[in-house]
């Protein structure tokens, strides 16, 4: 019996997972047909760059649903960290400090600012999570609200100037490939390895699947939850210097409505909001397919409200799918 | 794979949705006399009934031209993210020419660059800056530092018929920090030069948004109650202040740039003091007949400059009617 149902386990959750790529795949295909412009190397690349900042962030919100919680505040997080970073390598360069400048130290700065706040962050949702033992809807709805705000104050409500240097993460292309994409494909590929090779990925997805055993087993589920919110925090800033760095300016305003795309990327990709099961491939087809259809819809002129009313859906029926799964594998 | 199926079934859906009303692109290679001339437009967002009302006359234009004209816009005029990634969409579309609003100069400039190495030619609308560091053939907009100052010297009049005097509390809402807001705000403060008693109280953004103005200005009600006149420099600001100053019960006298069909009726029932009309419409044919003029290899004004107007109580009327 229990080997039985282990494999078809194992086949639905592959089936699954091909689900995603052939959604991919077919998705592709209408829209070549339709815009022969979607295949041109350079709107591929675009679509790449454009999803850089939900893809890494979503890889920490993929850890953190997998223990079966929610961060609803990575759009904050990446507002307020990406403006402290922005902000300090601008003071930085201002302050004509030569022995600073001459070596062009605003721009280490700057990120080490925005990676530093954005972990800070994580790790203060994470303890209220664990140590106060919010639920983290709760907990991260209330940081949401408090990144933002601080955000407003550290920037004076205005957009800020993102020094040259630190725009190179955004602009910088190595090979010939827009450095966000590498950063991407890096943070998925660690991401990915960690959940599924090291013992700290083991304990993630032991949390999810029942805190209670995991518990009983000697995991460390404080730790772990902290570290797992943590991790988060600090991608929403790296996603947070990407924009930066491609818009040049950044805004308190920014990543306004950005944790529903990253939520959506994960759960598209197959990741279950109850816990216990997803990976970072799925999250990253996830994301592709977010990018592809919002580019699709652009090359097609279609309205924004419009783009929203179909992403919307695929959230829908993605999430309905892994319902439908949940109970056909309980019959 | 009952689970396949639903997911390709959700790929034709959404694709269908999402390109229900517009004609596919005809297959094949076509010689360029049949290719109709595609225009894209980049709006900062709809949420304006100046924008809204800029595409329209700028797709009346395209169609008596027999051009296809695409209008893109993001959802609200502070996502400049999405707006980047629209242009990108045009470019690798290659079409024949982009207009587009920056919501911020410095973050479109990107875009620009790129449509410039793909040889789109660039127009900006609604404004006579320059785009440093990008390529522009032609600004097309109105002078928004004469709007500004129109608006001031009307400021100062209706001061002048309150107190008998030049003298008066003025406050200025400013929208999204940028090129814009600078320009309005900076003509209507030069027409308040020359007269030292108007005090201009405070400048502070309101994003171009009602709301946002509306409390911007009940706050600024309660710690300031003599305020005289709001300037907003966008219509929808102005009229966010007058409710603002409404719900306070505060007689004020409000003023905005635009001069969209809704504030003309606002103006009409005196709810709004005045706007400076800035004929999006006109601004949308004028931006297309310059397109074409470059298209067609003539020779184009680098700024093209389109016509303004104060509208208040006493000629409302004229421009209703139209």
């Amino acid at each position: 019996m229990t080997s039985g149902s282990t494999s078809f386990k194992r086949l639905v959750r592959l089936v699954r997972k091909l689900g995603v790529v052939l959604f991919l795949l077919v998705l592709c295909t209408v829209l070549a047909l339709r815009q022969p412009e979607f295949l041109g190397i350079n709107n591929l690349k675009d679509v790449l760059v454009q999803i850089s900042g939900i893809a890494i962030a979503a890889v920490g919100m993929t850890l953190v649903i997998v223990t079966a919680g929610i961060d609803l505040s990575v759009g904050s997080i990446l507002a307020l960290s990406g403006c402290v970073g922005a902000l300090a390598g601008l003071r930085v360069q201002e302050s004509g400090a030569a022995w600073l400048t001459s070596w062009g130290a605003q721009v280490p700065i700057g990120f080490l600012a925005a990676v530093g706040v954005g972990a800070l962050c994580g790790l203060a949702n994470g303890l209220m999570a664990t140590k106060i033992g919010l639920p983290p809807f709760i907990a991260t709805l209330g940081m949401m609200g408090v990144a933002r705000g601080l955000a407003y104050r550290v920037s004076h409500s205005s957009p800020v100037e993102v020094v040259g240097g630190m725009r190179q993460i955004a602009l910088a292309r190595p090979w010939g490939i827009p450095f966000p994409i590498i950063l991407m494909l890096a943070i998925c590929l660690l991401g990915g390895l960690t959940l599924r090779y090291t013992r700290f990925g083991r304990n993630i997805y032991a949390i999810g699947g029942n805190e209670e055993a995991a518990r009983l087993s000697g995991v460390s589920i404080q730790r772990c939850k902290m570290l797992v919110y943590a991790i988060t925090g600090a991608l929403s800033a790296v996603s947070g210097l990407i924009v930066a760095g491609r818009l040049a300016w950044m805004q308190p305003q920014e990543g306004d409505g950005f944790e529903l795309d990253v939520i959506a990327a994960v759960v598209i990709g197959g990741t279950s909001l109850y816990g216990g099961q997803g990976t970072v491939v799925g999250t990253l087809l996830g994301a592709l397919i977010m990018g592809v259809v919002r580019n699709g819809l652009n090359l097609m002129a279609v309205d924004y409200n419009v783009q929203k009313v179909v992403i919307g859906g695929i959230i829908i029926a993605a999430v309905s799918v892994d319902v439908l799964i949940k109970r056909f594998g309980r019959e | 794979m009952r689970h396949t199926g639903l997911f390709v079934l959700l790929a034709l859906v959404a694709m269908g949705v999402g390109g229900c009303g517009k004609q596919p692109a005809a297959p094949g290679p076509q010689t360029p006399a049949e290719k109709p001339v595609v225009i894209g437009l980049v709006s900062p967002a709809l949420t304006s009934t100046f924008h809204v009302t800029f595409i329209k006359g700028a797709q009346e234009e395209g169609q008596k031209l027999g051009w296809k004209v695409e209008s893109l816009a993001p959802d609200r005029e502070t996502n400049f993210a999405a707006q980047v990634n629209m242009v990108e969409a045009l470019v690798r579309r290659k079409v024949d020419a982009i207009s587009i609003c920056a919501i911020n100069e410095t973050a479109i400039v990107g875009a620009i660059e790129q449509a410039n190495k793909a040889n789109v030619p660039v127009f900006v609308h609604n404004s006579l800056g320059d785009l440093p560091g990008a390529q522009v053939q032609a600004g097309i907009g109105y002078n928004q530092h004469k709007a500004g100052l129109l608006c001031g010297a009307y400021a100062a009049e209706l001061l002048k018929k309150r107190y008998g005097e030049y003298k008066g509390k003025v406050y200025i809402l400013l929208g999204i920090p940028g090129v814009h807001s600078l320009q309005r705000s900076g003509g209507f403060m030069d027409a308040l030069k020359p007269h030292p008693k108007i005090e201009i109280v405070a400048q502070t953004p309101a994003n171009w948004e009602r709301q946002q103005a509306m409390n911007v200005a009940s706050a600024a009600l309660k710690a300031t109650p003599d305020i005289d006149v709001f300037f907003g420099c966008s219509d929808a600001m102005a009229q966010g202040a007058a409710q603002g100053a409404r719900e306070m019960d505060k007689d004020v006298f409000t003023i905005g740039i635009d001069g969209n069909p809704d504030t003309l009726k606002d103006i009409k029932n005196g709810v709004v003091t005045a706007s400076c009309a800035v004929y999006p419409a006109e601004m949308g044919r004028i931006t297309m007949r310059t397109i074409k003029a470059f298209l067609d290899g003539e020779a184009i004004e680098p700024k093209v400059e389109t016509p303004i107007e104060i509208i208040d109580q006493s000629n409302v009327d004229t421009l209703l009617a139209k």
